[in-house]
């Protein structure tokens, strides 16, 4: 009977049980192991025509191809389909750092195009001649290399020419941060006339580029790499020591067999046995033999630092100069000075060298003993670390990762191994945050101590010192040490863009934001900054929508990110999107209970809302967390006074008042409360502050309260005199709101003839609002009941219209009938107005009862509609529509 | 917050010989990296034993013997010293633990984990079909061994790629590999059209061409790496593949 296969445990499928075995073996064919000249296309494109095939190797085939365009003949390169991992970055890689190199020896690269199938080609310069490879391989010595009785003889440095051309190329190429990192004869080319031309930079990189994979060919590698190090200068060197050694010994190698693969040749090198060049081929020069083995040596802190030096050293021994190579032995050093200084001489220096020899070679042994036992210990200690570190990638590289099983797994990797520096950053980045913020700072600064190269260790140190530790100067200096390693590299470019937020300058912050998402598209973390250019408080560029929707971009990536969650909801509330943010910063809480921003954002989607218990939660555990924040306390007071519990609301706005004196807010939202709960003496105190100066000196609404706090004090005077102002400097269309109850003071004063022309003529400007006009004409006797009722339609008019109904009829005396419209007024439950507070007063009950339940068009219209920035919200005020009263 | 790609991850392959070759190195750890090998590569063991004329359950048991008896014994340390093709080391260590190995019936077994999963060792009418089909025990063996290869790199591929924009590319490629749910003889069906693909994806037919080309260079990076897993240089995995690939088709 049939069972169907089964499935493998991960969630990917794994059909091959059930493919064809045709399909199976196409499969299996990756790529077509030897390119047949017959094989090739005619075309790369229109562009480039296909002429014949120049050379093909691991990680490409390199093609003659004529230029249509530019009608000239090149080479172009492309990847090897199927070939090793990462061809075609490799290629990208190759072409960028080719062409920031100008060498009369290094092969130009032309551009980087693309292929029909999407592939990258790299065009370049066709090279000349022949491969050092095959001139090495045919047995001969290329041009100005000394043979035989010739090579006894100091020679002069143009003999060894060819050499010299190449370490020349290589040395300038380092002089622009640039390593080759696979060297070898194939990959040097020689022309007729002796000039040299180096190629295939597809394994080269920066010398800060951390990112960058490691690889090169077997003989000429440096050991270290194999071990991991990070390559420097020196890597370089040992290739073109070896390179050399074949040069003067007929094309052997130093090693003993020819490792022809990785695994061999670590091997090799861990028995350590090479052989001296003076050994394989005793006619060369001594000294010049020492040259060549100190540039082969395998432990890279003995071999010469720099190529300049390599170069030196090798024209000293063939001038006949002193190397710093290595000390002659005594019989050879005594000759080369008989030979400068006289016979005379000699037997003195011979004699006094003698006593010292024998010592020096023992301890030398010892010396070289104690370095074989410790790159052994140092490649199996690395070799070992690597099995949890790379386990540990794979789960961080999971969807969802498991940061948890990563982060032990790495843990595992540093015991194994505490030099290796990617295992360090790598814990680091599975730290959750905020809570071992400080722990993963650790790990970073370690990671970059061991590896200054590794800059990615800076960035998220400076990230983390920016978002969680609110450490401005400390991000900053992450951030430039980022930027002194290597400029260029798209981190280095995004930390200086959060650097540039860091100083208000926001269009350069998106400027590099550009750069370093050109760099390298796949960047998420450009899309958070630019969310924070466009959200942040201060900026500039500040856009909501733009905002979002980087957050979006971001948060598709990296879901996690609490900061970014935050930012998204804060906008999202500024966008009117209060559901929606509500549930960002509801995530944001609960992978950080204490993030305080979202906590203050939150509570005022929760006071939009109407959940005022919520909204005070949120406040209180904010206010925990930042006692002295005086915007928390003020919005906390602003919900205490909605809750009806006036004598907290007005603590906390006395508290936010003294905290941030320099700040009217708390001030006018005591006034109003003052005004509220009948503290009227203190409300006009307040009120005539906040009008005498700074930010709220115009305020009209807060004039005509002014005059309320002065009516119902029993001041007539001071009200008149704020009507009035009211009257004078309110923009018109809104006049009316000051000129009624001030009609009814001068009415209540006997100045009835007054009072109806200033009423009237405040009436008769056409933009007043229809509803209060009608009022308006009832008060002047012109309009009956019914006429002054027409203009209201709505909740809102009604609560305005019968406030001033009952205004006009406490004017004319009748207590009951004003009465009565004072509560009809209470009763359209609009607490939003200030109209359905004052016919609170004007019925006498003060303080005020709690906010009645919240209907849906009361509470909502209620709502703040002006934009709020997080840490500001109006809940004390029953806000006017801003369409009405400015 | 971490990144979603972590922009120097070496996607590091370690040979299954260099494991090894890190003297003194921890049970626990090359028994890990034993394990991993183990749990890709035991169906071909498996017919290979079935080839060599033992029952179901016989082979199953015996599957599982070998893969306790490997790590307890160590049949791999000495893989060091030579050319490293664990496929071959594989087959040479089971017959000669085949050849020493004394089954009883219901034997407490000394290691904690099972290799194969038990509920696993279902046999399909495909695998029974070859099993009974196959000229050799050892030509099975390579060919079971080629499938799973394949297997780990399609895993790999969708594992690697899961949550990136080449997603796409991958999805596009697995559709245009996989047979479509049975054929009239019970054996697979015939695989998607590019017009069918374009269909499903929502895409144009252009588009679906160079997806493909995109997703088949990504799998032959992941075939690669899993390849690279199981052997011990470059040049010998070039050999594997044209050896694996004349077991399919020869």
């Amino acid at each position: 009977m049939e069972t169907t296969e089964p499935t493998p445990k991960s969630a990917s499928r794994a059909p091959a049980s059930s493919l064809d075995p045709l399909v199976l073996a196409g499969l299996l064919s990756p790529s077509v192991p030897s390119l047949n000249p017959a094989d090739l296309p005619k075309d790369l494109g229109e562009r480039f025509e296909v002429r014949g095939l120049l050379g093909q190797g691991g990680q490409g085939v390199v093609l003659a191809v004529r230029d249509r365009l530019l009608e000239r003949e090149v080479a172009a390169k492309l990847p090897r389909r199927g070939g090793a991992a990462g061809a075609d970055e490799h290629l990208a890689r190759e072409a960028k750092l080719a062409a920031v190199l100008e060498h009369p020896s290094i092969l130009p690269v032309y551009d980087l195009a693309e292929a029909p199938d999407g592939a990258p080609l790299l065009v370049m310069r066709r090279a000349p001649g022949r491969s050092l490879e095959d001139v090495l391989s045919a047995g001969e010595r290329p041009r100005g290399v000394p043979t035989g009785a010739g090579a006894q003889l100091a020679g002069r440095s143009a003999r060894l020419g060819v050499f010299l051309q190449l370490a020349g190329a290589i040395s300038y190429a380092h002089s622009r941060g640039v390593l080759h990192l696979d060297l070898k004869p194939a990959n040097v080319r020689v022309g007729d006339y002796g000039e040299v031309f180096v190629m295939d930079w597809g394994l080269a990189r920066r010398l800060t580029d951390a990112a960058a994979p490691v690889g090169g060919t077997p003989p000429y590698m440096a050991p270290e790499l194999l071990e991991g190090l990070a390559p420097d200068e020196r890597a370089d060197v040992y290739s073109l020591g070896v390179i050399l050694y074949r040069m003067l010994a007929g094309g052997a190698l130093p090693l003993e067999n020819d490792p022809a693969d990785f695994t061999l040749y670590r091997q090799a090198l861990a028995s350590g046995r090479a052989v001296g060049l003076a050994e394989r081929e005793p006619s060369v020069d001594p000294d010049l033999a020492a040259v060549v083995d100190k540039a082969c040596r395998f432990d890279r802190s003995r071999r010469y630092r720099k190529v300049r030096d390599l170069i030196a050293d090798l024209e000293a021994a063939l001038d006949g100069r002193a190397v710093t190579a290595r000390r002659a032995a005594w019989p050879e050093r005594a000759a080369k000075w008989v030979r400068r200084h006289g016979r005379a001489l000699a037997f003195v220096a011979v004699a006094a060298v003698l006593a010292g020899v024998s010592l020096a070679f023992w301890w030398r042994e010892q010396v070289r003993d104690a370095e074989l036992a410790a790159r052994t210990e140092a490649n199996r200690r690395r070799a070992l670390s690597r099995i949890p570190f790379d386990k540990g990638q794979e789960l961080f590289l999971r969807r969802p990762p498991d940061l948890d099983g990563a982060r032990k797994l790495f843990s595992q990797a540093i015991a194994d191994d505490p030099g290796f520096a990617d295992a360090w950053y790598a814990r680091a980045r599975t730290r959750p945050l905020p809570a071992q913020a400080l722990e993963a700072i650790d790990d970073l600064h370690k990671a970059a101590e061991l590896d200054p190269s590794l800059i990615m260790a800076r960035f998220h140190a400076g990230k983390i010192y920016m978002e969680r530790l609110k450490d401005t100067e400390a991000a900053r200096a992450e951030f430039a040490a980022m930027r002194r390693v290597d400029a260029e590299n798209e981190y280095s470019l995004l930390g200086e863009a959060w650097l540039c937020t860091l100083e208000n300058r926001w269009d350069k912050a998106l400027e590099l934001a550009g750069f370093a998402a050109r760099a390298n598209p796949e960047l998420d973390e450009v899309h958070s900054l630019r969310g924070y250019v466009f959200s942040a408080m201060h900026s500039t560029l500040r856009d909501p929508a733009r905002a979002v929707a980087e957050y979006d971009a971001y948060l598709a990536r990296c879901p996690d990110d609490v900061t970014a969650l935050n930012n998204r909801g804060f906008n999202l509330k500024q966008l009117g999107r209060a559901a929606e943010a509500e549930r960002d910063l509801d995530r944001a809480l609960g992978l950080d209970p204490n993030y305080v921003y979202a906590l203050d954002i939150r509570g005022s989607v929760r006071v939009d809302r109407g959940d005022l218990a919520g909204a005070l939660a949120d406040f209180n555990r904010a206010l925990a967390i930042n006692p002295g924040n005086s915007n928390y306390l003020l919005n906390r007071g602003g919900i205490y006074e909605r809750m009806g519990r006036l004598d907290e609301a007005g603590n906390d706005y006395r508290s936010a008042a003294r905290l941030a004196p320099e700040n009217a807010d708390p001030v006018r939202a005591l006034a109003i409360l003052e005004l509220r709960s009948g503290g009227l003496e203190e409300a006009g105190r307040l009120f005539d502050r906040l009008l005498a100066s700074g930010k709220f000196a115009g305020d009209n609404h807060l004039k005509r309260l002014r005059g309320y706090a002065a009516w119902f004090a029993g001041d007539r005077k001071t009200a008149e005199a704020a009507w009035r102002q009211g009257v004078r400097e309110r923009p018109p269309g809104a006049k009316l709101y000051s000129a009624l109850p001030l009609w009814r003071l001068l009415v209540a004063s006997g100045r009835a003839a007054e009072a109806s022309a200033m009423l009237a003529e405040a009436a008769a400007d056409k933009r007043e609002k229809p509803h209060l006009a009608a009022v308006a004409r009832h008060c002047l006797g012109g309009a009956d009941l019914a006429a002054a009722l027409e203009g209201a339609d709505s909740a809102p008019l009604f609560c305005e219209t019968f406030y001033y109904l009952g205004v006009a009829a406490s004017a004319r005396g009748d207590a009951a009938a004003a009465a009565g419209w004072f509560q009809a007024c209470r009763a359209t439950g609009f607490p939003a107005y200030s109209e359905y507070d004052l016919a609170a007063m004007e019925l006498g009950a003060l303080p005020l009862a709690p906010e009645a339940p919240v209907g849906t068009a009361a509470g909502g219209a209620g709502a703040a509609e002006k934009a709020v920035s997080p840490g500001q919200t109006p809940a004390s005020v029953p806000p006017p529509a801003p369409e009405k009263k400015p | 917050m971490p990144e979603s790609r972590w922009t120097h991850a070496r996607f590091a392959t370690t040979a299954w010989t260099e494991v090894l070759a890190a003297r003194g190195a921890s049970t626990e750890q090359s028994a890990r990296a034993i394990e991993e090998l183990c749990r890709k590569y035991w169906k071909p063991a498996y017919a290979y034993l079935r080839r060599k004329g033992r029952s179901r359950e016989e082979a199953a048991d015996l599957v599982q013997d070998y893969f306790a008896a490997a790590l307890e014994k160590g049949f791999f340390d000495g893989a060091e010293r030579e050319r490293g093709r664990f496929r071959t080391y594989m087959l040479a260590t089971l017959n000669r633990f085949l050849y020493s190995h004394r089954p009883a019936s219901r034997r407490a077994r000394t290691t904690p984990i099972d290799m194969v999963p038990p509920d696993e060792l279902n046999e399909s009418a495909r695998l029974a079909r070859d099993i009974q089909g196959a000229a050799s025990a050892e030509e099975l063996y390579c060919r079971e061994w080629a499938r799973a290869l394949v297997n780990a790199a399609l895993v790999r591929l969708q594992e690697e790629n899961r949550g990136t924009r080449r997603e796409r590319y991958v999805q596009v490629f697995m559709a245009h590999i996989e047979p479509a749910a049975g054929g009239a003889d019970g054996g697979p069906g015939a695989a998607a059209s590019y017009s069918e693909i374009a269909t499903r994806f929502n895409l144009s037919e252009t588009d679906v061409t160079n997806y493909l080309h995109r997703g088949r260079r990504l799998y032959d990076e992941a075939l690669r790496r899993e390849l690279r897993n199981s052997v011990g240089s470059d040049r010998e995995a070039e050999e594997e593949l044209s050896e694996l690939r004349r077991y399919l088709t020869g």
